[in-house]
């Protein structure tokens, strides 16, 4: 579970610190505050060998192409001859973690010929200097890692790059990530459902998926996975009926609690959470993050824009009978390039909701 | 929609009551540019006054802030209190009470009646309708009660509402009272 992130040269944050974070953590503030940002960085911690992912969270944002241009997008103001630095402390496992990310780059040297004339004669002439042009062929990505306590960091180094029309990847030995970590924005949500079900079938653990849909649709008796990949739910009827046919509200709940199935003991990184939902549906939807998280034991980090999230995700948390201090609201201010981040805990959050004070 | 900070001069205050009495003395001033919010009694301060000075617009739009707080049985337990606040908010709040500071932010602390007195803002009021001929009653009044079994365990909030029951249309309270002109 992440405590904290410090965050530099990642797309529009020039520097970011974020602390104290809970189980359940709700990112709030206006337009282009970064918030998908933030959450891109802790993603790309919570897998620092994983070299894909830097393209992924490009690919994420709709960029479904490679070339020079594309690297540079996840650098600050596009910047290559900066670097990304993300660091931050986690608990279970106690860790320190810190991602450097660079671009790897292939100078071209130039010489820069002109022509003149000097009189009436033509010579040519050669700039005293030459220019070197970087080309960024790929991402290098060097990993710090210690364990809260130790004094040494162990080193591990990984490097993506395009080499022609493919992608070459450089992997580290010996190493492998404890940390699973899944993001899901409006266009991956719905992707891996089937999948997902299927792992959550095969570790026996549908049961408990079923009981936390009952809460949304009581009359549910059963899911399984028919061959065509696609969910059936027994409602109760003569037939099972495909999950597609039970509306967009019940089948993004289903994707949101799946994939927090399958990241048992992991992060969850969920951007604009509300999004497709009903307002009235969104307090059953926390009830639903809030019961798979616990039981799976998933660390949420997610997004929104909506006020009507924001009292769900409150009145949904202070409905719980064994309440431990572990949500939080994070409002995230931007002014040109200077952040400001404002922490709720619940009790304040409370009060400014019942007082009608503006959070987001 | 919830409330956006929009004013520059905000006036925390401790209910609803504050709230009326406030509006209607800086109406009765002339003052329109001074925004008042609740942050109700004196324990709700410790989440609500953080959830104010952070809600959002307040840093952006906010220059002077003061804070109105009774003084109850200890104006300088209060004052301590209300600076304890607003110290965990990274504010500079002044060093002495019922006077402004002016560090960044522009904050004062008040607290009612003032002097360093004990009390409450009924007993500011109070004070102003002393020499009123409807005190005398009133005073009389108070005494009587006051030799009865379970006499009100408020002395000023009582002598308050006894004169606002004397006014020619009743005010349940300062702040009703204020609004009424009175």
């Amino acid at each position: 579970m992440f405590k904290n992130i410090r965050i530099e040269g990642l797309r529009a944050i020039q520097k970011i610190e974020l602390e104290d974070f809970q189980q359940f953590n709700l990112l709030v503030g206006g337009n282009n505050s970064s918030k998908t940002t933030l959450l891109e960085g802790l993603f790309l911690l919570t897998g620092p060998t994983n070299a894909h992912l830097p393209l992924k969270i490009n690919n994420f944002r709709g960029f479904k192409f490679i070339d020079e241009n594309v690297w540079r997008l996840i650098f600050n103001n596009l910047n290559v001859n900066s670097s990304i630095k993300i660091s931050g402390e986690l608990k279970n496992p106690d860790q320190e973690r810190k991602l450097i990310i660079k671009p790897s780059t292939k100078s071209l040297t130039h010489e820069k010929l002109s022509k003149t004339s000097i009189d009436n004669g033509l010579i040519e002439i050669k700039d005293s200097y030459s220019e070197s042009i970087p080309k960024i062929e790929g991402l290098t990505l060097e990993y710090f890692l210690k364990k809260i306590g130790e004094q040494d960091f162990e080193k591990i180094k990984s490097n993506i790059s395009l080499k022609g029309s493919e992608l070459e990847f450089l992997k580290p030995k010996d190493y492998k990530e404890v940390l699973q970590g899944v993001f899901l924005n409006v266009n991956t949500m719905s992707r891996d459902i089937s999948s997902r079900f299927s792992n959550i079938q095969i570790r026996k653990q549908a049961d408990k998926i079923i009981k936390i849909l009952q809460r949304i649709e009581p009359d549910l008796i059963n899911l399984i996975l028919g061959k065509d990949g696609i969910i059936y739910c027994d409602i109760g009827l003569d037939r099972m009926l495909p999950i597609n046919i039970m509306g967009d509200g019940i089948i993004r709940i289903l994707a949101i609690i799946l994939s927090i199935s399958d990241t048992q003991n992991g992060i969850i990184f969920i951007d604009e959470i509300e999004n497709g939902l009903h307002f009235s549906s969104q307090e059953i939807m926390w009830d639903a993050v809030f019961s798979a998280a616990k039981e799976f034991n998933v660390q949420v980090f997610a997004t929104t824009h909506s006020l009507e999230c924001v009292m769900a995700y409150e009145k949904s948390y202070s409905q719980i009978q064994t309440k431990n201090d572990d949500i939080r609201l994070y409002r995230i201010e931007r002014k040109k390039d200077t952040f400001k981040v404002i922490t709720y805990k619940d009790e304040k959050l409370k009060a400014s909701l019942e007082s009608g004070w503006e959070v987001r | 929609m919830l409330n956006v900070i929009r004013k520059k001069k905000v006036l925390a205050v401790e209910g609803d009551d504050e709230i009326n009495f406030f509006d209607s003395l800086l109406k009765y001033l002339g003052i329109s540019d001074i925004e008042i919010r609740k942050v109700g009694g004196k324990d709700q301060f410790k989440n609500k006054l953080p959830a104010l000075v952070e809600s959002s617009g307040f840093f952006d739009n906010v220059e002077v802030f003061a804070v109105i707080r009774d003084a109850n049985a200890d104006a300088n337990a209060a004052f301590a209190s209300v600076k304890n606040i607003l110290k965990k908010l990274n504010l500079n709040p002044p060093t002495q009470m019922n006077k402004f500071a002016n560090n960044g932010i522009k904050l004062g602390v008040f607290i009612m009646p003032g002097n360093s007195a004990e009390g409450m803002l009924e007993d500011l009021c109070l004070n102003t309708v002393q020499q009123h001929p409807k005190m005398t009653c009133v005073n009389e009044f108070i005494e009587c009660i006051f030799k009865l079994e379970d006499p009100p365990k408020n002395l000023a909030k009582a002598k308050a509402q006894s004169f606002l029951s004397a006014i020619p249309i009743i005010a349940n309270s300062i702040g009703i009272g204020a609004k009424k002109g009175y």
